[in-house]
């Protein structure tokens, strides 16, 4: 007998044994239970702890086959890998967007000799992540997104199939069939539509046949497992991403309550554009290098900025004093706890501070102690459901 | 050696052995709490001479108080009972004249016998602070003594000794009952128990009382197994200082020979003084505070 | 090893949220979330403390616990839910029941829980053998004890 099915056999014999010494009911050991939860938390922690190395992916470069658990975010704008090594965490970001071109020879012959990436399906080439970027910049146009407001858009029939190119992208099958890999996703919107259910189920599909075990995360809940490991867990994650804002309140490692809010950074760049007759894509360049919200606005978009990012800070707070109100899953928690704010919507110089400041006007049912940016905005979600993935991984 | 019950109303004594432990607003809100489970309460303010339960239910005006009752202006104590806004909870507000703590032996009578009579599932007394023969008095007329400290050595020092005094005060009038001269002397020496210290301990004296009379000294085992006081450590902010009133029953049980004592926490908790300041009730301005659990679980006690 | 606690939540979060806090703070805690596991685990470990969550439970939920509550032989138990379903329980279990129990409605209150488990706990200690603490040694040199 090979030595570590020698041990699995006595390790086996003794959990009989303890059954039989319990009169044959079947009780887990809580010293085993202990141990393996100790052991997952020490993971966590220890994963959590770690510095995050971000790049993006590089064109032409193939998708790696992950030896160990792998986390998962895929999001309104980005799809990002998050996988863990020796001494930091490596994510690899990819831009989710698609464009597509009719299919010639001409086209593909260019397609190929640039190591764009794309596809083909029926009569067109889908060219994916930030390759098509370049090109829609080329014929001077916008992107298509596979997934809106946080959830696989239903105006793109084949967004599925661009999410799961983008994915691919990335990841290529495990080298251990099985391997666990943890995505992110949205909580219950609070007012909008689609259904959470049918997004996490495609996703869940496709990643068990590229040879993975699935988990899902509640992407508020990533927030809250990658940055509050010295507050035991406990505290409200909130991811504030393109297409919306998720939330959860956490206890002791629970995520307790979670929901999102259809509005993100889209709905800021969308609003600012109308009331000031510019493209969307124009004002999300001038929000990511510019927008500063410490200082009055010298200018009408960035009175136009300060206006909408005030009505989302306002509409977030709001939510999550109604929520957490009304909420019968509210456990009583005697200490205060902490915010920590995520996403690239949360960004911009200063809006931990603005949101600070407005947190001031509402009353929730449980005391704030602080409100912070985390380490590494972009990231937080991957690296949450990395660390998720490895306390799950058997 | 308990006065019997003249009615089925269950009388409750709240005691704070030193001021500022919190007892007044224990009071008030155990009263909402007993009411809150559809028990009739009656909360009467024997704070003499500085009561102020009232104003943590918010009333104002008090139109008839334990002075009048006292000062013979009304005969009948329940003429004095006043409804608040929370139902099943009504109030007998407290004296405020001057000296009038020193009850006469004759009013204090009077005023004990007309309590017991008050009909209601439960009669909440809110006694003043200290162990005045006032206090302690007050207290033997009740079923339930609950007593409230913090977890401060000065505190749970004057706990014990209220309890002490409370068991010697109870002793001593049944000795003067069964006028038995030799076991009232031998109170006075376990008074001093340092010149005597084999009655040190509750059995040390049970001892010595046996070899006078036994029937006395069965009567005492017989009141300290069934006597069971509440001890409430209010304020606690950690396990650590809800443990104190272990260490308090420890003492009870070794020296004192009080086997049953019952020992509950109540968190420190800022809803409590957010609460005061806006004259209302913990439990009807924050009813999900800790502090609110933790009465209701004093209230559950009661019941039972 | 025998369980001084065991709680029954069919609900994960608050299940697991009680057994977590239970744990680190010391008290040897089992938690079950199917009924016949948790009748097997009572009968097993005879347990000083049975929390029973019954916040949205079936009626026959309620009815099979209420059975399980009446083989406790004496253990302290600890009634959590909503006040519709715990006025459902009471309407099932006897007054013997209820007689050694402590019934919370929501919200969740882990905290309280602990340190009403605890001080359960400790008054079914043997109190002469509670050991002498510092306090108490302060306590008797000013009692003169």
């Amino acid at each position: 007998m090979p030595e570590g099915e020698d041990l699995k056999d006595l390790q086996e014999r003794l959990a009989e044994l303890k059954r039989q010494e319990m009169g044959g009911v079947d009780v887990p050991s809580l010293d085993a239970d202990i141990k393996k939860e100790t052991i997952k938390m020490e993971r966590a922690a220890e994963a959590s702890n770690k510095p995050v190395l971000a790049k993006e992916r590089e064109i032409g470069k193939l998708a790696e086959s992950p030896s160990g658990p792998v986390g998962l975010d895929v999001g309104t704008t980005h799809i990002v890998i998050a996988k863990n090594e020796t001494n930091h965490i490596q994510t690899i970001t990819q831009l989710n967007a698609f464009f597509t071109i009719p299919k010639s020879k001409f086209a593909k012959k260019i397609l190929s000799n640039n190591d764009i990436l794309y596809y083909e399906l029926d009569e067109l080439f889908y060219i994916i992540g930030y390759s098509a970027d370049n090109f829609a910049n080329m014929f001077n146009t916008n992107t298509r997104r596979s997934i809106k407001k946080g959830l696989i858009s239903t105006d793109e029939k084949e967004g599925i199939s661009v999410i799961q190119a983008a994915v691919l992208s990335l990841l290529n099958r495990p080298k251990r069939f099985g391997e666990t890999i943890c995505f992110a996703i949205p909580g219950e919107p609070l007012h909008g539509n689609g259904s959470v259910m049918y997004h996490e189920s495609i996703i869940k599909r496709f990643l068990s046949h590229m040879g993975y075990t699935p988990i899902s995360i509640n992407e508020g809940m990533t927030v809250v497992l990658s940055e509050l490991s010295n507050e035991d867990h406990t505290g409200i994650g909130i991811s504030l991403g393109g297409g919306m804002c998720n939330i959860c309140l956490s206890y002791l490692s629970f995520p307790v309550i979670t929901y999102s809010l259809q509005l993100g950074g889209d709905y800021i760049d969308s609003m600012v554009g109308q009331s000031v007759g510019e493209p969307a894509t124009k004002i999300k360049l001038i929000k990511e290098n510019e927008l500063d919200l410490s200082s009055e606005p010298k200018d009408r978009i960035m009175t136009a900025f300060h206006i909408f990012y005030d009505d989302l800070i306002n509409k977030l707070i709001e939510s999550l004093q109604r929520v957490l109100s009304s909420s019968d899953q509210m456990p009583m928690i005697a200490n205060a706890i902490p915010i920590v704010l995520s996403g690239g919507t949360a960004m911009p110089k200063s809006f931990t501070e603005r949101f600070m400041k407005t947190l001031k006007n509402y009353r929730l049912p449980v005391e704030i102690s602080s409100v912070r940016l985390a380490d590494d905005p972009l990231n937080t979600t991957a690296k949450g459901a990395l660390i998720m993935a490895m306390t799950e991984a058997e | 050696m308990a006065l019997p019950d003249k009615n089925d109303t269950k009388i409750v004594a709240i005691v704070g052995p030193k001021g500022g432990v919190g007892k007044t607003t224990i009071s008030a809100n155990l009263a909402i709490a007993l009411s809150k489970l559809g028990k009739n309460v009656i909360a009467v303010d024997l704070d003499l001479g500085a009561s102020n339960l009232h104003t943590l239910f918010g009333i104002r005006e008090t139109k008839a108080s334990l002075d009048d009752f006292v000062l013979n202006k009304i005969t009948n104590l329940p003429d004095i009972v006043m409804n608040t806004d929370v139902n099943n909870l009504r109030i007998i507000c407290g004296g405020n004249i001057p000296g009038i703590a020193n009850l006469h032996y004759n009013k204090k009578l009077k005023l004990i016998r007309n309590l017991s009579q008050l009909k209601s599932d439960f009669v909440l007394l809110d006694l003043g602070a200290g162990a005045s023969s006032n206090v302690v008095d007050f207290l033997i007329i009740a079923q339930d003594g609950v007593l409230v400290t913090t977890p401060e050595v000065p505190s749970l020092l004057n706990a014990y000794s209220f309890i002490k005094t409370l068991i010697f005060r109870r002793l001593a009038l049944h000795f003067k009952q069964i006028e038995q001269k030799e076991l009232i002397e031998l109170l006075d020496k376990a008074r001093d128990f340092e010149s005597y210290p084999k009655l040190k301990t509750m059995e040390g004296l049970i001892e010595a009382v046996r070899s006078i009379n036994v029937a006395a000294a069965n009567s005492i085992r017989n009141f300290l197994t069934n006597y069971k006081p509440i001890v409430v450590v209010n304020r606690a902010r950690s396990e650590k200082d809800a443990d104190t009133g272990k260490v308090l029953q420890n003492l009870m049980n070794q020296y004192l020979s009080i086997k049953s004592s019952i020992i509950l926490s109540v968190h420190e908790d800022t809803a409590v003084g957010i609460a005061v300041t806006k004259l209302k009730p913990v439990l009807l301005a924050a009813p999900r505070s800790l502090f609110a659990k933790d009465i209701e679980m004093i209230a559950q006690v009661l019941v039972r | 090893m025998a369980f001084p606690v065991i709680i029954y939540s069919a609900d994960k979060s608050r299940g697991g949220i009680l057994h977590k806090i239970l744990k680190r703070n010391g008290l040897s805690t089992l938690w079950e979330n199917q009924l016949s596991q948790t009748q097997a685990a009572v009968l097993t470990h005879h347990p000083e403390i049975f929390i029973a969550d019954i916040k949205n439970a079936l009626k026959n939920e309620i009815v099979f616990l209420a059975n399980i509550c009446l083989k406790l032989q004496g253990a302290f138990l600890i009634v959590i839910g909503g006040s519709v379903d715990i006025n459902t329980f009471e309407k099932q279990v006897s007054e013997l029941v209820l007689e050694n129990n402590l019934r919370l409605t929501d919200p969740l209150s882990p905290e309280l829980i602990v340190s009403k488990v605890k001080e359960v706990l400790s008054l079914r200690e043997k109190p002469l053998q509670a050991q002498q603490t510092d306090l108490e040694i302060d306590l008797k040199q000013f009692l003169k004890l």
